[in-house]
């Protein structure tokens, strides 16, 4: 192409530059590294004039008749095509926050609002506003509910399904820490009256430990209920380290172990010795046979989740801590569970292969210093914000990369998942449609 | 998909991922209430009606081949022929995970999303996973937010008295399974999405509730500005009330709501105050099911 600057009328230029400010409601898209739309991300200037460039869309390169001007090429994608829009947030935002369409008045203070700036204070006050209701506590503790998979009253021997939820509510609405739901000690088992939030408690541990956060709650525990206490384990990777099973990768696994008779199988890659898992061949054998390996490897989940389950394996049926392992085996009989059907003798209980936990409240202290359950909390609320269902359940993944600084900010604020909602609820892909 | 963008790009309304599913249910709902509204009037009246379209060609029998589609025609429950049907949105026809349609008696919808393959394909659809995260989906709107706002724009949820057809407030009330509510004793939360049964229910509910909303929305406190509220049509003119209509959609109305919420009500025939109304209820209706499709 002939063309060349010189011939180029440099006002458009001025105007797309012009529209690349912060003060541009549409200009974005993307907190940076996306670049805004027409807008080039890096430019150099080579050369002894030419005037600068235009990236134009999509960047590009122009070369003028004394200078090369070079922009980084940026690649638009659909986040370039959003619009910022505060009402549309605030919509959004109430039904999510306090479960309810925003009033008429709620409405019109943001669309009167003079400037974009005064626009995204009230819509930001707005969000304030409606996490402080009580209608927010109601809503918690639905959250709560759909992510737990519980709720109900005591009835009989079953425990409150409604404890569990509404300490997390509690925890998120009081600005507690996050990993007090893994590792508090009291008022674990608050109840709600749908305005406010009461003490409770639910002793249900091993002496020493009898509060350890949600872990010892008797609704989780029963509502959870299971053989080999694997429905437990389950629920609390999906729940708190938002994945499905195998909990644990490690693609070095497989050389060694020798796994006899699995040359057709497919790779070990669990990091947990194999020969530790309980299986027939095992000394002394294990009642179900975790090296299996005729099908899949039964170890690759296993290799974890045999390690965890000891642990939870002492709540009943009905969710109470029992002196002894309180779960069957699904074989003949139905036994209940020993050591020995999970893990060779000696071999200790843990979180992952490198956070060992010798009993539940070090598990809970394991989990909540795992970097998987903190972006996995954050996780969850981004889900929810962004409409996305739930991570696991709905085949929801997120790439760790789009809540990275939310996750720092999490940290930074002592696990303040409270300050997470109002910062995801305010956060600038949040109010882009 | 480019077909998608293009719409996205002119109308700049919603995102990407948001408008996937607004044409898999919102649109098509519109299409659904107007037809439902229609299909209302088929059986009961006799020819000389005015309040139905003469196109309407519903009633027995109709079972398609492959059993993909029939027109049942009773009591209105299904959409069935009209003229204003006809407007199908979307690809439809099998192959393409949609429920195959015909233009003339059904409204072409998506099929329950639950085959994992399904929604990997449609994460595909979405982008990459960085640019995925980053835009609004469209999940339903919860049960009980669902009440909330049909209470607070007029609609009698608590104690919704019998009558037939049902109420809005009773299809609500008796709908909680199609509107998936979690049923926790066997480990279920409340679904996140819509299964198609559950946007039809919603839409019945809204097509339902229009008549109260009408009714009462100038005194929902929720309607009001400084405890003054605003009717749904402007006694004088008979258009539609910027403030009223931006209440029911939760979010200030846009000159081209009002501009097709006014359109609508032009298609009543002229002097017949019985069309008139059936198609205010419509065209609220069909803005109800337009807007709450996703929360």
């Amino acid at each position: 192409m002939k063309l060349t600057l010189a011939s180029v009328s440099l006002a458009p230029l001025l105007l797309l530059a012009a529209a690349c400010t912060n003060d541009d409601p549409n200009k974005l898209l993307g907190s940076g590294d996306a670049g805004a739309a027409g807008c080039p991300s890096t430019t150099q200037t080579t050369g002894n004039g030419g005037g600068g460039g235009t990236a134009g869309a999509g960047g590009g390169t122009t070369t003028s008749g004394t200078g090369t001007t070079t922009s980084t090429p940026t690649v638009k994608t659909v986040l370039d095509e959003r619009v910022l829009s505060y009402t549309e947030a605030l919509r959004t935002a109430s039904l999510k926050l306090v479960g309810n369409a925003p009033t008429l008045e709620e409405m019109m203070s943001v669309e009167n609002a003079p400037t974009e700036a005064a626009k995204k204070a009230k819509y930001e006050e707005l969000v304030s506003v409606m996490m402080g209701d009580v209608r927010f506590k109601r809503r918690l503790v639905e959250f709560w509910r759909n992510t737990f998979r519980m709720a109900g009253p005591q009835a009989g021997p079953i425990p409150s399904r409604d404890t569990a939820p509404t300490f997390a509510a509690r925890v998120v609405f009081e600005q507690r820490p996050f990993t007090d739901l893994l590792t508090a000690t009291e008022h674990t088992c608050p109840t709600f009256d749908g305005n406010d939030f009461a003490d409770g408690e639910c002793p249900n541990g091993p002496p020493g430990m009898e509060t350890v956060g949600l872990l010892t709650d008797p609704g989780i525990q029963a509502q959870y209920y299971g053989n080999l206490a694997f429905r437990r384990v389950r629920f609390f990777q999906e729940v708190f380290a938002c994945g499905k099973f195998p909990a644990e990768y490690a693609p070095d696994a497989k050389d060694p172990p020798p796994i006899a008779g699995c040359e057709m199988a497919q790779p070990y890659t669990n990091p947990w010795d194999f020969n530790k898992i309980a299986g027939h061949a095992t000394d002394p054998p294990g009642r179900i046979d975790f090296q299996d390996c005729s099908s899949v490897i039964c170890a690759n989940c296993h290799g974890t989740m045999n390690h965890r389950a000891p642990i939870f394996a002492n709540f009943d049926e009905n969710g109470m801590w029992q002196p002894e392992f309180s779960v069957l085996l699904p074989i003949t009989g139905t036994p209940p569970a020993v050591m020995d059907d999970f893990l060779l003798a000696g071999e200790p209980t843990a979180w992952k292969k490198d956070m060992p936990a010798a009993d539940i409240k070090a598990m809970g202290q394991a989990m909540a210093t795992d970097p998987a359950v903190i972006e996995c909390a954050v996780s969850r609320v981004w889900n929810y914000a962004m409409s996305k269902g739930d991570i696991v359940g709905d085949s929801a993944s997120l790439d760790p990369k789009v809540i990275a600084t939310v996750v720092q900010k999490f940290k930074a604020s002592g696990f303040n998942l409270n300050a997470t909602w109002r910062e995801i609820f305010t956060h600038d892909d949040f109010v882009r449609f | 998909m480019n077909g998608n963008r293009v719409t996205m790009t002119k109308q700049r309304l919603v995102h990407h991922g948001r408008m996937v599913h607004l044409q898999r249910f919102a649109l098509p709902g519109i299409v659904f209430s107007v037809a439902f509204g229609f299909a209302a009037c088929t059986g009961k009246q006799g020819p000389a009606d005015h309040n139905c379209p003469t196109e309407t060609t519903g009633g027995a029998g109709g079972g398609g081949a492959g059993g993909t589609t029939a027109t049942a025609g009773q009591g209105g429950t299904t959409a069935t022929t009209s003229s204003t049907s006809t407007t199908v949105v979307g690809g439809g026809g099998a192959g393409n995970g949609n429920n195959s349609g015909n233009p003339d008696n059904t409204f072409d919808h998506f099929n329950d999303p639950g085959d994992p393959f399904d929604i990997l394909k449609q994460h595909a659809e979405e982008g990459p996973p960085e640019i995925r995260g980053r835009l609004h989906s469209c999940t339903k709107l919860a049960y009980s937010t669902l009440g909330e706002f049909l209470k607070s724009r007029g609609v009698n949820v608590d104690s919704p008295p019998a009558q037939n057809p049902k109420s809005g407030g009773q299809i609500y009330k008796e709908g909680k399974d199609s509107l998936g509510v979690a049923n926790y004793d066997a480990r279920q939360a409340e679904a996140a999405f819509h299964t198609t049964a559950g946007a039809t229910k919603l839409f019945d509910i809204f097509v339902q509730s229009a008549p109260e909303v009408i009714a009462n929305i100038q005194n929902m406190p929720a309607c009001q500005m400084g405890g003054v509220g605003k009717p749904m049509f402007d006694a004088t003119t008979g258009e539609c009330v910027y403030e009223s209509l931006s209440c029911i959609l939760g979010r200030p109305a846009k000159l081209e709501d009002v501009k097709l919420c006014n359109t609508m009500l032009q298609h009543a025939q002229p002097g017949n105050q019985a069309d008139l109304e059936l198609k205010r209820r419509i065209t609220v209706a069909a803005f109800l099911s337009a807007a709450f499709t996703c929360e």
